[in-house]
């Protein structure tokens, strides 16, 4: 009799940046950006979660001892979905992993995807994560280059999400995901309880050198199988992808392709999923709600922002979060910010069911709370006396 | 009934400030957890009990609860706080909707109807939970159960059905449901439809006292069904009731029913059971049990014979019920009655219990099947004979023969397996009737007592050909010696435990194939890590000092004897391990010793496997044998000069047993330094000799000693040359003095040879 765990999904509490987790059955695990600042935080993050911590607690080990991600999705290569990546990620060969590397708690990412226009040449602009994500990208395809047709190792392993007319990325073929196609191998390994559906970049936005980054977001539909059931739970996850992208996707797609049980807000509950438009004059694009109105019985909004106030803020958007609210009902709209408390946040945490996700209880929470708290309270001088 | 009415609407409701301030601060707990409380009376008469109704917001999947049952967002709950005992006891979680799907979920302890379902929060003791966590975390484990119900992860093994749990374990029905479901099974293979039988029952079970419905009760079923309400049985029933007033000297018997459904799956849960016998036929009917027929058999026969009626119904699950691997769950109850029967009168639920069987208390000890214990002979049921065979026993060892020759007398129990209702007996039958008494109504265990000796046993090759084990307990030199004399079957592996040294040794010899190495091998081995080991070389020095003859030297100290010092404890510490080391021995082929040291602090088990010795006839004396340890073998064939061939030698240690005409050689020291050797031959040395033997002795009490020499030949025959012969006629005139005769051993590349003067003059005092 074998006990297998059900598949979860874990937004972290970032502020306004996305970092997500979808933990399989097996213990695959696929991220889907990061945004972690360094544990002892700035001031204006005073209650910071350590998702750094989390993922060295939660992530499976090699027989050295090193942990391992299957796969860091990079939908896009802005600060709030790469922050953290030098301190967080061992880059560079696997083999040159070292003493240093583990006490650091480098994590080995097995695979990367990425879509093609970080290599755009107008990113000269990229931050300082950016570029070391950029350089990784690179070197696992001057990897890819050389093995011919040896399969990668671990740590080496590399996609590319999207079109190009890019001639250098022309020859990656074997690497490049198109859009319009399901992902159901990750890190070298076929499944049959997930698969991505690779909705975009499209091949005219990633080399539109004239397109905001925001418009280059790698788009997925995520499908968990239960069962017989193929899709159980499905879920979206657009990154910053603005209203025009998600038009086009609505418009080319099949039904069974925008379905969904779970979104991940885009944008982190930004207006410019709604409209092109500001939101002054409050007109939403009627093709989003159709999009939102494919969603299943009982679906559930996920917003990775700062808490939502109702004030100009844009992202979180005030109106947007409304506009949300009114779709899915105002108990199925979480927010990131508002799980746990202010002293101790907690993700948002869903497993997945036969019925589509269920938001759960995070299982070590509370112990990791109040390790974290017996730390936090023990790092603090105290003053006693009169 | 409205579909959101609520228990909790019948209550009254309670004055918080009534309350004492830990019941005030757990209800703000609720209420920081869950919100708006109310604080009502769970029983309007008995203000001990707060029920706190909240509503409790639940995390359902997106698209409903598995199985579309019917679990809402909001779940009314009741936490019902016990002001006497909180916080000892965890707060329970009852479900406070009416309309809950109660039958639909496990994990559910059932209650009375009327009652609110009262949930199930954690598989060990809840109370036990709680008092590592606060009342805030009980409600997030009440929300959690309802997610995981609406989730369907209550059960996590999928593939299994859970029993309806019973938490009273005060009233049990215990019966083999193997053997009653073979039964049921055969009926429903021919008739595939509901059915019904009759049980003999005893109230209190074999062993188990009635003490009243109050206090709790067991009943015992017999494992076979009749079709009918037999006149005989009852008559037999009727007779054992005769037999004695007192229901604690014989238990009463009478018929117990047994009725089952057709074999359709039922996937309900019992969130509740009948309290009354109204409910009961109710409860039999819905699940198309036919109770009212089988109880209109039994009246027609005048088979009430108690107040009480045993009930055991049956019905088929979908899954295997957790824990077995039958699809046949039974609900115990029984009716309690004055006569006519109506339906007011009370039920009581009862928890099925499966019987002990061998089987079963091997599966609870952990223990496998090892072949070599399946029938021991256990040779002496004294303090450590008693208890190493009830332990092995309990782990579902019972075929035991049992042999002691004395029966229990006062002083014995301070330190023996048995207790004060065996004074008087034979142990060898106590210790049986103990092991019968661990199986009740299990025929056939195999146990049986001889109430003699050792002797009784060797004589009759029928109480030895059966066994696979003797384990001698007796720690008597004599049992020893006859057993090391006897001709044992094959098939027999000989194990004898002991304790020593005022209980600070406990030893273990264990016999290897065709018996080499022997107890005497073994017990020699033993004296020789002496010369080592200081716990058994302080052991052997008081021992000499004690008992100065040479040949007394009995290891084991009877712990019979009135005289005799030791606690029960140390006893048992010694009992439990040797009771372990067989366990894991007994499959084993080669010879070992185990030595238990009883520390002051740090018990310790040492373990060693000993190879088996090479046994030497003498040629020229062929009353005697040589017994020579491997390792001396191995030794002195290392001094072997193949290739230079000179000759090289030293002296042996061991021990001469002149009345069995054995030497036991353990040790041999190596070649001194003023020793020499040629290709002709070899001058032994003295150089340090004498040193080397008297720290032998010493450290032995005096048991091991110099008892011959030894030399190499190395280019291959061992006969004894004349001028070997001559210098073995040099060595006996020397040790006709000590009265021993004295031995040398030539070891070459194939062959050793031992050999001893021809022309004896050994004066040995105990020479038959």
């Amino acid at each position: 009799m074998t006990v297998t765990r059900d598949a979860t999904i874990t937004f972290f509490p970032v502020g306004n940046g996305d970092t997500s987790l979808i933990t399989l059955a097996d213990n695959t695990n696929l991220l889907i950006d990061l945004n972690v600042t360094q544990a002892s935080g700035d001031d204006d993050e005073p209650s910071c979660y350590d998702v750094h911590e989390h993922l060295l607690r939660e992530l499976p080990r090699d027989a050295d001892d090193r942990p391992h991600l299957d796969v860091f999705v990079v939908t896009h290569p802005d600060q709030d979905h790469v922050r953290g990546v030098e301190t967080a990620f061992y880059f560079g060969p696997p083999e040159k992993y070292g003493k240093k590397h583990k006490d650091a708690g480098l994590i080995i990412v097995d695979e990367l995807w990425f879509a093609p226009r970080i290599f755009g040449a107008h990113e000269d602009a990229l931050c300082d994560d950016a570029e070391k994500v950029r350089a990784e990208a690179e070197r696992r395809i001057e990897v890819f280059k050389a093995s011919k047709t040896k399969v990668l190792d671990a740590g080496d392993r590399v996609r590319i999400i999207g079109f190009t007319d890019n001639e250098d990325l022309k020859k990656l073929a074997k690497i490049m995901v198109a859009p319009g196609t399901v992902l159901d191998s990750f890190n070298h390994k076929h499944r049959d309880d997930f698969e991505f559906f690779v909705h975009a970049p499209f091949k005219r936005d990633s080399d539109d050198e004239d397109g905001c980054r925001n418009d280059t977001s790698i788009v997925l539909q995520a499908r968990f199988a239960v069962g017989d059931d193929k899709r159980a739970a499905l879920a979206f996850f657009g990154g910053d992808a603005g209203c025009c992208i998600w038009e086009d996707i609505f418009n080319r797609s099949d039904d069974e392709d925008l379905e969904w049980d779970l979104l991940l807000a885009p944008h982190h509950c930004s207006w410019t999923f709604f409209s092109e438009t500001s939101s002054e004059d409050e007109e939403h694009s009627d093709t989003i709600m159709g999009f939102l109105d494919k969603r299943r019985e009982g679906a559930v909004v996920v917003v990775s922002s700062k808490p939502i106030e109702d004030d100009d803020d844009n992202p979180p958007h005030y109106i947007a979060a409304e506009r949300y609210r009114e779709k899915v009902g105002k108990d199925n709209v979480y927010c990131t910010a508002d799980e746990g408390t202010e002293d101790k946040p907690e993700p948002v945490h869903f497993s997945i069911t036969a019925n589509g996700p269920v938001k759960d209880r995070y299982g070590g929470s509370s112990e990791v709370r109040s390790s974290a708290a017996r730390k936090a309270t023990i790092t603090t001088p105290k003053t006693y006396g009169r | 009934m409205a579909d959101s009415e609520r228990y909790s609407d019948a209550f009254e409701s309670l004055d918080i400030a009534t309350l004492p301030e830990s019941i005030r601060a757990a209800i703000r707990e609720i209420e920081a957890a869950a919100g708006a409380v109310r604080v009502l009376k769970w029983n309007p008469k008995n203000p001990r009990f707060v029920a706190v109704a909240v509503d409790l917001r639940v995390d359902l999947p997106t698209r409903g609860p598995i199985g579309g049952h019917d679990i809402r967002r909001i779940e009314p709950t009741i936490i019902l706080i016990d002001t006497r005992d909180y916080p000892h006891d965890a707060p329970e979680a009852r479900v406070d909707r009416m309309s809950f799907p109660a039958d639909k979920v496990p994990h559910l302890n059932p209650v009375v109807p009327g009652q609110p379902p009262w949930m199930c929060l954690h598989r060990g003791s809840i109370d036990d939970w709680f008092a590592e966590h606060s009342t805030r975390e009980l409600v997030e484990r009440v929300r959690g159960w309802y997610r995981d119900a609406a989730c369907g992860r209550l059960m996590r093994e999928g593939d299994v059905f859970e029993p309806t749990r019973l938490q009273d374990a005060k009233r049990t029905m215990v019966f083999s449901a193997a053997a009653i479901n073979g039964v049921v099974m055969r009926h429903w293979a021919t008739a595939r439809e509901a059915g019904h039988g009759f049980a003999f029952a005893r109230l209190g079970g074999d062993g188990v006292r009635h003490t009243g419905w109050e206090a709790g009760v067991s009943i015992s079923l017999m494992p076979f069904l009749m079709p009918d309400p037999k006149a005989e049985a009852l008559e037999l029933a009727r007779a054992v009731n005769e037999l004695s007033a007192d229901p604690n000297e014989v238990q009463r018997a009478t018929l117990a029913i047994c009725a089952w459904a057709a074999p359709r799956p039922v996937d309900r849960y019992f969130g509740r059971l009948p309290s009354n016998y109204g409910e009961l036929v109710s409860f039999a009917d819905e699940l198309g049990i036919p109770l009212r027929a089988a109880m209109t058999e039994l009246a027609a026969q005048d088979g009430q014979l108690l107040k009480s009626i045993p009930i055991a119904l049956a019905i088929a699950r979908p899954r295997p019920l957790q824990g077995t691997r039958s699809l046949i769950e039974w609900l115990c109850f029984a009716v309690l009655s004055d006569g006519e029967l109506a339906d007011t009168d009370l039920v009581f639920s009862l928890g099925h219990r499966e019987p002990l069987t061998p089987a079963y208390a091997r599966t609870l000890s952990a223990v496998g099947k090892t072949t070599r214990l399946e029938r021991p002979l256990v040779v002496g049921c004294g303090a450590i004979g008693s208890k190493v065979a009830l332990h092995l026993a309990k782990a579902g060892f019972v075929a035991q023969r049992l042999v002691d020759h004395a029966t229990l007398t006062p002083h014995h129990v301070v330190r023996h397996g048995l207790l004060g209702d065996s004074l008087g007996k034979p142990k060898a039958d106590g210790v049986r009737d103990a092991i019968i008494g661990l199986y009740p109504g299990q025929r056939e265990l195999g146990t049986d007592a001889t109430f003699g000796s050792i002797a009784d046993v060797l004589d009759d090759p029928a109480k030895l050909e059966d066994r696979t084990l003797l384990l001698d307990a007796t720690a008597s030199s004599s049992v020893q010696y006859q057993l090391i004399d006897a001709a044992l079957p094959k098939a027999l592996r000989v194990c004898r435990i002991e304790i020593a040294a005022l209980g600070q040794l406990g030893l273990l010899a264990y016999e290897g194939d065709n018996r080499n190495p022997r107890l005497d091998d073994l017990q020699l081995h033993l004296f020789d890590m002496a010369r080592t080991d200081a716990s058994i070389s302080a052991w052997l020095r008081t021992h000499a000092t004690d008992q100065p003859t040479f040949e007394d030297i009995g290891i084991g100290l009877g712990c019979s004897s009135a005289t005799f010092r030791i606690a029960d404890d140390v006893v048992s510490h010694h009992a439990a391990a040797f009771s372990r080391s067989l366990r894991k021995l007994a499959s084993q082929d080669r010879g070992h010793l185990v030595i238990m040291g009883e520390g002051e602090d740090t018990p310790t088990t040492r373990t060693f496997t000993i190879a088996p010795v090479t046994v030497l006839a003498v040629e020229e004396r062929p009353e005697w044998k040589v017994r020579m340890a491997a390792s001396v073998v191995t030794s002195t064939r290392a001094h072997l000069d193949v290739r230079g061939h000179k000759e090289s030698g030293g002296l042996l240690v061991g021990y001469v047993n002149l009345k069995r005409k054995i030497v036991y050689v353990s040790h041999a020291l190596e070649p001194s330094r003023d020793s020499h050797g040629t290709r002709a031959g070899f001058t032994r040395g003295v150089e340090g000799y004498p040193a080397a033997i008297k720290e032998i002795e010493a450290r032995t009490g005096g048991i091991l000693g110099y008892v011959g020499e030894w030399h190499t030949h190395p280019e291959g025959s061992t006969k004894p040359s004349l001028i070997d012969r001559s210098a073995l006629a040099e060595i006996q005139h020397r040790l006709d003095a000590a009265g021993v005769p004295g031995v040398i051993v030539i070891v070459g590349p194939r062959s050793i040879t031992a050999a001893m003067h021809s022309m004896h003059s050994v004066r040995g005092r105990r020479e038959p």
